[in-house]
């Protein structure tokens, strides 16, 4: 049985809270989550994408604080927002559920598609189009 | 004492960019750990061995000194980062 995902059409995209953590505001962002994209695990060989936290209904404070993360900044996007930019470059998202216990509970794998198809790799554009739709604010809830 | 054939990049622990979001607690590492993914998805990765020093590194977040670790599942090498040092943050944040 493969990795169960988020149905995207049965949540509240304006709500719902997605946050990778991290400062993408970095000069190096791209190349980072380009290559965090691919980190696979023996966990979840079935997956890709990149690492963000959510749980319906929580805000990003919220899962900073359920979550633990050393960063001390996150970045975060409402699902509606990523999904609204990522559309305009022809792409799509997929959202694989992987909790991570015991630190990451709402841990979920952020795959990008091309008309319903898993990317292997986070294309150039769709990378700048979801660093350009995060916010990047101070983390509340820094692990020491 | 360095070879004075060495290079300087051999003689520096190589640098691995790993995603901090994803350490955690993992059964059967000693210390908490960071999947690095395969080395059919990251090629880099391929001449990594066991036990090898490594500087994990999100570059302008966050480095921690490491070794590596590598688990086989389905005939399929999976690289992990073990941290054994402070995580801090990294200079070019």
């Amino acid at each position: 049985m493969g990795t169960p995902i988020v149905d995207l059409t049965r949540i509240d995209a304006q709500i719902e809270i997605s946050v990778r953590a991290g400062n993408v505001g970095v000069p190096q962002a791209r190349d980072t989550m380009q290559t965090n994209y691919k980190a696979q695990d023996t966990v979840y060989p079935d997956t890709i994408g990149l690492s963000v936290v959510l749980r319906p209904g929580a805000t990003y404070v919220d899962l900073a604080h359920r979550n633990s993360f050393r960063h001390k900044k996150l970045s975060y996007a409402t699902i509606g927002t990523l999904e609204s930019a990522l559309g305009k470059g022809g792409y799509g998202m997929l959202l694989y559920i992987t909790p991570d216990l015991p630190l990451l509970p709402d841990h979920h794998l952020l795959a990008i598609t091309v008309n319903g198809v898993v990317q292997r790799a986070l294309p150039d554009d769709a990378a700048d189009t979801m660093i350009a739709a995060l916010s990047v604010v101070d983390n509340p809830y820094p692990r020491p | 004492m360095t070879h004075p054939m060495q290079t300087e990049r051999e003689t520096r622990t190589r640098e691995i960019i790993a995603d901090f979001a994803r350490l955690n607690i993992r059964p059967g590492f000693e210390g908490e750990s960071i999947p690095l993914g395969t080395a059919q998805t990251r090629p880099e990765l391929a001449d990594l061995v066991e036990g090898q020093r490594v500087v994990l590194v999100e570059p302008g977040n966050l480095r921690a000194d490491g070794v590596i670790a590598i688990r086989v599942a389905a005939d399929v090498r999976y690289y992990y980062g073990v941290i054994v040092g402070p995580v801090m943050d990294d200079p070019a944040a």
